[in-house]
Parts: C-alpha cells; structure tokens; sequence
C-alpha cells in the first residue's frame, strides 16, 4: 500500500525545491547572458564570431539552453509518484531528437555549398564525402535516439538502419544525383538555357537529358518489382520508363520542328531583302506577306522532313509511342482484369479465333463448290 | 511598307470585307445542317463481311456494256469519286455511256486485324469481280484501281488475268523506292512490326497526322486562311466541308494487310522486283497481258508520278498508255479540269477497246456459248465463273461467294426509280 504523503514532509520537499531553484536561476541567468554575449561577439571566448555568423551560432546557443534547462529540470522533482526526472527526462529527449535532426539536415545544407565550387561547378568527389558523412551522422542519430525509444527486444531494428543501410543510401542517392549534376554542369558550362533554347542547343539539352535520365532513374524504373503488388507496379514502373523514353524523343522532335520554324523566318527576311534589292519593293498587302510567309514555311519544313535525320527522328518517335501504348495497355489489363468486361488481349485472342473459323468455313464452303462441280450438281 | 500602312482606304476595305465575311459566314456555317455527299444513285448488291458492292445506275444508253469495276484504296473513302453532282467523276463516266459498280472497303474494326492483303485481293477483290462477271455476263470486265486500291488491282490483273479486260491504274504506286514522296522516305525507318503488333488496326486518325504533316502550312493553315475569302459563298463553304469530311472520314487499317503493304511494298519494294508473293503465288506483272491506261498526277504528293510511271514498262501488255494528269491527287478527282479532261479520256479510252461481235456491234466480254441477243440475257444465261487462278481452266459454279443483294440485273431499274425518290 503508497505511503501518504504528510504536510511537514511536502513543506520540507517544496523548500528544497525552492532553493534549488534560485541556484538554477542564477545559474541560468549567468549562462543566458554568457551566450547572447558569445552570440552578438560581445566578450567572453566568442573570438571572431559575429552575429552573421549563421545558423551554427543560433543552433549552439539553443542546444546550451537546452541542456540547462534540462538540468534544471531534472532537479524540480515533484516527489510525486509518475511525475519526477524521468518524466522530464523522456522529455527532453524527444526535444533532443528534433535538434538532432535539426543539427544533421543543416549540416547536409552547409555541406552542399562545399560540393560546388565558387564558380558554381559541381564537385562529385566533395558530394561523395558529404554523403558519407551524412550517413555517419545518421547512424548515429539512430543508435543515439532511435536505439533507447524502442523496448530491448527490438532495438536490432534500429541497429539495422544505423548499420551499412544509410551508406548504401547515399551510394544510390549519390547514383541518381550524380548524372543531373553532370548534367547541370555541362548546361552551365556550355551555356545553354531552356528558356533560350536555339534548337541545336536544344538537341543537345535532351541528349543530356536523355543521358542524366538513362543512368539515374532509368535505372531504378527498371529495376524489378517485388511484393503481392509486383505484376501490377512493375507494369507500371515500365509504363513510366516508356513515357519519359517517348518524352525524350518529343521533345527532340519539336526541337527539330523549332529549328525550321526559326530557319524560315530567317529565309523570310533573305526573301523580302532580295525582292527590295531587286527593286520590287512596292507596298505588299498582309495577304501577300502572309503568302511569302507560309510559303516559305512549307518549303522549309519539306525540306527538313526530307532529311534522313528526321525520318529517323519521326521513326523513332512512334516505336516509342508505340512502346509506351503498350506499356500502358499491358498495365490497365493488369490492374482491371478482375473488373466484369474483357480486356484488349483476351478479345484480340477471341479475333483470331473468328477469323481462323471463317477461313475454315471458307475453304469448307470452296471445297464443297468444287465437288458438287465436278459431279455436275447445281 | 505593307500596302495597309500607306493607303488607309485600302485598309478600310480589307477590314469591311473580312467582317463583311466572318458575319456572313457564321451565318452560313450555323445553318449548314448537313454534308450530303455521293449524290449519284447505287444500289447495294453483294456484300461480304466489311466489303460492299455497289452498282451505279446506268446513263442513258451504254457505250460499253463491258462493266467497270473500280477498287478504291483502303484508305479513305470511296465517295471522292462520287463527292459531289459537279465535281463527281462517276457520274460524269456513267454520262460518258460505262456501266459502273463500285467497292465500298467499310471500317475495319479490331475484328479486322487479321485480315490479310491476301483476303483483301483473293478474296474480297476477286468475290466483287466475280459477281460483276455474274450480273452482266462477261467473263472478263474492267479494272479501275485508284491509289492503293490501283497497287491492288495490279496484283489483281496479274494474278487473274483472265477476268480483266482492260486494266485503268489512277495515281497508284507500284515502284515504292523513291525519294520524291515523303511516304516513301519515312516508311524505310518505321518498324512496323511494332506499330501493327502494338495497335492491331491502325486509326485513321493516326495515318491522317502522316497525311497532313507531307504539306503542314497549306493543310494545316493555309487551307482554313483561304476559306475565309469565300466565306461569304454558302456554295463554296458547302463544297469546302465535304472535302473536309472527306479528309477526315479515315478508316482504319486493317493490321495484317497494313503489315504486308508497308513491309513487302513500301519497305522492301518487292512489286517491282518480282518478289512479292499472294497466297502464297508471286505477283508477275508480265502476266499482265490486257490493255493498260496508267493515269498519274504531275503534282502528286502522296503517289508522286516515280510510283506510278513505271508501271508500264514492268507489264506485258502490247497496248499501253501512259497518262499525265496537270494536278494534284485529289484534283485529279475534283477538278474542274478532271470533269472535262479525265473522264472523257477514261471513257474514250475504255469504249475504243469495248470488244465487237462479228457484225461489229459492242458486246458484253465473250459470249457464253449457246446464248444470244442483249446483254441483259446473257447474263441471265451465264453461270457465275468459279474463282480459279489464272493457270487453270474456268468452271461454272453456282455458288455466291458471299451474299449477294439484287443479283438480277432486272432489279436495277426498280433501284433507279427508288434513288430517283431519294
């Protein structure tokens, strides 16, 4: 049975934690002001340090505060069963994981400015450290604050993501980045701009494009599919792939309609200066520019289409139409076959079943045309 | 300077007029209610699966009693030929004295993509041809192929010659491997297999983005531009949205016999090498024996003349001709120069080689033995031709490859004064 808890032991109890509370206040006030003066570089062992010095400063000054309060904290024990230490404890230690991750993804951020340069060229080696580094940053804040959270018996769970899995992490990431940094760079280095987009500049984009996307998430899109769901996802994961394959090829191709349309303007202006030149420069009404203007547009996009890179291009263009379409069925009848009405493929096979039988019945009917024939019937 | 800027009354009446016309043509195009094309009467009279057989009722007196057959192409529809009263190329043959039957491919569906070219020619092709030679009595008759459905009737006369009398080729292809028509350059680099493997019966839709992209400006911009001149002319609007239903009306392909022409011919131009098999027969065109008009069109953009052309020297016919149309592949139907040049010579053409008895008088093919008199009783008398490869003797037969409608020539008069109530 709980003892009680009698008016002379709780008087005595609140006295204590009154007087350890002035202590913590006057404890409190004095690293308080030691901070904001380390902070704003006002004395103490703040060094070089200035306000602008960003967010580690801020970050450092919060986690002090923390820890004393804290400390503090832990001292104001209400001897109160349930309420006490422990309680404040557990407390801050979920205050602690947010700082914890506050402090790691800041860190990513100051980190990433070091994988580029001054020019703003993207160093892989310099990422390839930042992700190592932030997979030991993870680790730890997993064994650190993920570990103790979880009963004994299931705290190999956390030992698992704080083992070889986040370095693995970053490797993948590092895979699936690394190509659309390539990428960026050689944009920028070349000067290319989307929004500036000369068509042989844009050729070269989606090329780019093309090569970012076939290393990185080509890649993981065709990576198999396990699970119950696996049939259903993989056919869609493909039927992603196939599109972003025939969006690459799009994109090439309006690339190339671009560059005539850009050609025939030039060619437009070559027309009009020589009809001036040549002294036929008498008014024109909107009709007659309007003529020269589509005039000059069909001839040069004939003569594009004539070309063997187009008629590739336009080749291309619809076998990857094509295979997305099939993709896309291949999934829809995937994911619809339990529904009540039949899909593309069983009707196809019901087609070929009709029209096998009416060959036979055809070949029956000629078979039996020629025998009466020949016994003179009919 | 544009002519707008330095004469304002110039600028003034341009804008009268172009508002003049829009108000006058949203007018005429919410009153539009229907494009009524193929006026000239037919009648229904064989039909298998897909195909039908129509027959046009006949003019005033037969020239030539021989029928023509014409085989459209499986793309688009065979109403060009028919669009309208005066722009109709039928009708003006049948004012020129033809008997005229016409085959109507349908819309293949995806219960289609298994049929074949080899259905298409050995079996719908030559059914058609066999109840014509049924209703009329000749054993041999005339062929007009138009477009691909010429490349059809080519293989046609080749693998039957016996059943063709004269063979007529408009704007059709047959030598493939030229770079004049983007058709031809484009389809070296399109995998076929995939497309027919992937969509089973190629749409329409999906054939007329090809079609429109061989001239973007003048079909895609151009063609809309020039209506507006004539916005205002309710008869002009009417003509243009025919065309335009016409351009549009696109069946589709049939995936196996799309295959097989793109592959055989497109790809592999195996027409003109003497490689291209039917059934499992090469297609010989030196088999080609009867009388050949060969038509193409000067300014033919999706047939250019170095398709067509050759044909001529490929066959084995002694009476051969070859005919330039000035125009364009549609013109060659719809223009006013085809309705005063073409089909006079068509008809001029086909009526100079329409076979005489011993008096001299025109008869329908070679008379079936032990009948007489007018072709209408021959043909009650003859007994359909069986359908045989050329290499083999002709026997009678009784049955109908499929089911025919009003196989008595008798009914036609009945039609004609139905069609005349229409």
């Amino acid at each position: 049975m709980k003892r009680g808890i009698s008016m002379q032991e709780n008087t005595a109890a609140w006295t204590d934690i009154w007087k350890k509370w002035q202590g913590m206040q006057a404890g409190m006030y004095t690293n308080w002001m030691e901070a904001w003066f380390r902070m704003f570089g006002m004395g103490g062992d703040a060094g070089d340090e200035t306000p602008a010095k960003s967010w580690s400063d801020a970050q450092g000054f919060y986690r002090r505060w923390l820890e004393y309060v804290q400390e503090m904290m832990s001292k104001f024990a209400v001897p109160s069963q349930g309420v006490g230490p422990e309680t404040f404890m557990k407390m801050f230690q979920s205050a602690d994981v947010y700082t914890l991750l506050y402090s790691m993804w800041m860190r990513m951020f100051e980190s990433y400015r070091k994988i580029v340069d001054d020019k703003g060229v993207f160093k892989p080696e310099a990422m390839g450290e930042v992700m190592d580094a932030w997979a030991d940053d993870y680790r730890e804040i997993v064994h650190k604050v993920f570990t103790p959270a979880l009963p004994e018996q299931l705290q190999w769970i956390a030992e698992l993501y704080s083992g070889d899995i986040p370095l693995t992490a970053s490797g993948l990431f590092m895979n699936l980045m690394t190509p659309w940094y390539e990428y960026a760079r050689e944009l920028g280095e070349r000067g290319l701009s989307i929004d500036k987009l000369s068509p042989e500049a844009g050729v070269e984009i989606y090329e780019g494009w093309r090569k970012a996307y076939e290393e990185s998430y080509g890649r993981l899109l065709r990576a198999p599919v396990m699970g119950y769901y696996r049939e259903a996802a993989e056919k869609l994961t493909h039927t992603m792939d196939s599109l972003n394959e025939f969006n690459i090829i799009l994109a090439e191709f309006y690339a190339s309609l671009q560059g005539a349309g850009a050609e025939s303007f030039e060619r437009l202006q070559e027309r009009l200066a020589k009809m001036q030149a040549e002294g036929k420069d008498e008014p024109m009404s909107f009709r007659e520019l309007y003529r020269l203007w589509w005039q000059t547009n069909e001839d040069i996009y004939i003569e594009l289409f004539r070309t063997e890179e187009f008629s590739k291009l336009l080749g291309q263009l619809v076998d990857k139409g094509m295979q997305f379409r099939a993709d896309f069925q291949a999934y829809v009848e995937e994911a619809t076959k339990e529904l009540p009405f039949p899909n593309r493929s069983e009707m196809d096979h019901l087609y070929k079943t009709v029209d096998r039988l009416k060959r036979e019945v055809r070949s029956l009917k000629k078979e039996l045309r020629e025998l009466r024939g020949a016994r003179g019937e009919g | 300077m544009f002519k707008e800027f330095m004469d304002p009354k110039f600028f003034v009446e341009e804008l009268e007029d172009v508002n003049r016309k829009l108000v006058k043509g949203a007018e005429i195009l919410t009153t539009i209610s229907d494009i009524e094309v193929e006026p000239t009467p037919k009648e229904l009279v064989f039909e298998e699966d897909k195909t039908r057989l129509f027959h046009y009722l006949p003019g005033e007196a037969l020239k030539c009693p021989t029928p023509i057959l014409i085989c459209y192409a499986l793309v688009n529809r065979q109403y060009m030929m028919d669009l309208q009263s005066d722009r109709s190329l039928i009708r003006n043959l049948l004012g020129q004295g033809l008997d005229i039957y016409i085959i109507d491919w349908g819309y293949p569906d995806h219960g289609d993509r298994y049929v074949t070219m080899e259905d298409y020619i050995d079996v719908y092709l030559d059914d058609c041809v066999g109840v014509v030679r049924e209703r009329t009595g000749c054993d041999k008759i005339n062929l007009l192929g138009v477009c691909q459905g010429g490349t059809f009737a080519v293989m046609y006369a080749a693998l039957y010659p016996e059943k063709i009398r004269n063979l007529i080729t408009m704007v059709a292809p047959v030598d493939f491997h030229t770079t004049d028509g983007l058709l031809n350059v484009w389809s070296q680099y399109m995998d076929i297999d995939n497309m027919v493997d992937t969509m089973g019966i190629i749409p329409g839709e999906f054939m007329n983005v090809g079609f429109l992209m061989l001239k973007p400006f003048q079909l895609m911009v151009d063609k809309y531009v020039g209506l507006m001149d004539n916005l205002d002319d309710a008869a002009t609007v009417a003509n243009f949205m025919r065309m335009e239903k016409w351009i549009f009306d696109s069946p589709a392909q049939a995936g196996e016999a799309y295959r097989k022409f793109l592959k055989d011919l497109y790809q592999d131009n195996r027409l003109v090498k003497g490689e291209l098999e039917i059934g499992g027969r090469l297609v010989d065109l030196k088999r080609i024996s009867m009388p050949l008009l060969n038509i193409y069109a000067t300014e033919d953009h999706l047939v250019p003349p170095a398709c067509s052309i050759p044909l001529n020297d490929l066959v084995g016919s002694e009476d051969k001709t070859l005919y330039s149309f000035p125009g364009g592949h549609i013109g060659i139907y719809v223009s006013s120069r085809s309705q005063k040049e073409l089909a006079p010579k068509v008809s001029g053409w086909l009526i100079e080689r329409c076979p005489k008895d011993q008096d001299g008088k025109q008869v329908c093919g070679y008379p079936a033995a032990g009948t007489e008199g007018s072709t209408q009783a021959k043909a009650k008398a003859v007994k359909k031709p069986a359908r045989k490869p050329a290499s083999k003797a002709k026997k009678p037969s009784a049955a109908k490859p499929g089911k025919q409608a009003g196989a008595k020539p008798g009914k036609q008069a009945a039609a004609k004064k139905a069609a005349k109530k229409r």
